[in-house]
């Protein structure tokens, strides 16, 4: 952890008891890289609402902590709040989520970006599944649409981290900001260049954080200088 | 799903897949807190010409809005709010998105559609 990460305060996540435990056997429930990317939004809070977004997307939401939480940073009302998913179990739980923090979030099952209009998105959070799996394994956790598919990602973690990343491009706002969480074994600073090489986006990295046995990263990516 | 979702939504793989239609088995009027800083900032984002017919092609949803955004929108209170109502406090709780390219229908159940 180098000094500038070390004064990443904690935030407080949204409520969750309205969720009872037996959902979280189909949803995932926030753990150390959810606590991660929250915190790296917090310490965010003031550039966030300087640049009032007006529409914040999470893909993967699961139980939409983190996009409940954004919404909490910006002032009530102020911007559009859309969670996606690809499991009904999360989908529920995330707008229940919402409702339970008075935060008005939105809700639709949808693969990664495909369903959105492109050159809307203002702000947008990805923890995906990050977990190094076999082929094989993420195969069987997408068909299942299980808890699996909330963390099993392929070889290197990378299979939908992958995925999402052409699409980047015609999805984000002129001046939108790109959120993405993952562990070390996903080489961020391999897909730092991706990004770059794909749409000229500048990624920064936000904060690195020891959890267990994971080294959990956040990186920030936008249209590049002054975007 | 609120209407300003549906004005966000494509269909999946498709060059021309908007606006979806939507085909409503049960819709429902809520209340929303009105910003109208943040509507007339929405107004950048919006196709307006597609949420103009949307609203016209749901009967019950009462057709205030212009046909064209005003001038000075920012300042136009009546409009923002007609804005409001129509973006934030119309609820597509049951029904189907039907993509306009290929009239491939998508279930909204409980009010989440699905995409997949």
């Amino acid at each position: 952890m180098t000094p500038q990460h070390a004064r990443l305060a904690a935030a407080p996540l949204p409520r969750l008891d309205h969720l009872p435990a037996a959902a979280f056997t189909r949803v995932y429930e926030p753990s150390d890289d959810t606590y991660l990317l929250a915190d790296v939004l917090s310490a965010e809070a003031a550039e966030l609402r300087r640049r009032r977004p007006a529409l914040c997307v999470e893909i993967g939401a699961g139980s939409g902590a983190l996009i409940t939480h954004l919404g909490a940073l910006l002032p009530p009302h102020s911007a559009a709040l859309l969670a996606t998913d690809v499991s009904a179990a999360a989908a529920e739980a995330a707008r229940a989520t919402g409702r339970a923090n008075a935060q008005p979030v939105e809700v639709a099952l949808a693969d990664l970006l495909s369903a959105l209009r492109p050159g809307q998105v203002d702000v947008l959070i990805f923890n995906p599944p990050y977990v190094p799996t076999s082929a094989a394994e993420l195969r069987e956790a997408e068909e299942a649409r299980d808890l699996s598919a909330a963390w099993a990602g392929g070889p290197r973690g990378r299979e939908v981290i992958d995925r999402l990343l052409p699409s980047l491009g015609a999805a984000l706002s002129p001046t939108g900001l790109f959120y993405l969480l993952g562990v070390a074994e996903n080489e961020p600073t391999e897909i730092a260049e991706q990004l770059k090489a794909l749409h000229g986006f500048e990624g920064q990295l936000m904060a690195q954080r020891r959890a267990q046995n994971e080294r959990l990263w956040v990186w920030r990516f936008s249209r590049g200088p002054g975007a | 799903m609120k209407l300003i979702t549906h004005n966000m939504l494509m269909s999946p793989g498709t060059r021309n897949g908007f606006p979806l239609a939507i085909e409503v088995e049960s819709l429902e009027e809520v209340e929303a807190d009105f910003n109208p800083e943040f509507i007339a900032r929405m107004v950048e984002k919006l196709d307006y010409p597609a949420l103009l017919q949307t609203v016209a092609s749901l009967s019950v949803v009462e057709g205030t809005l212009p046909p064209q955004v005003p001038e000075k929108y920012a300042e136009d209170e009546e409009f923002l709010k007609a804005l409001h109502h129509v973006l934030l406090e119309v609820e597509i709780v049951e029904g189907s998105l039907v993509c306009p390219e290929t009239a491939r229908k998508f279930p909204i159940k409980e009010g989440i559609p699905s995409m997949l």
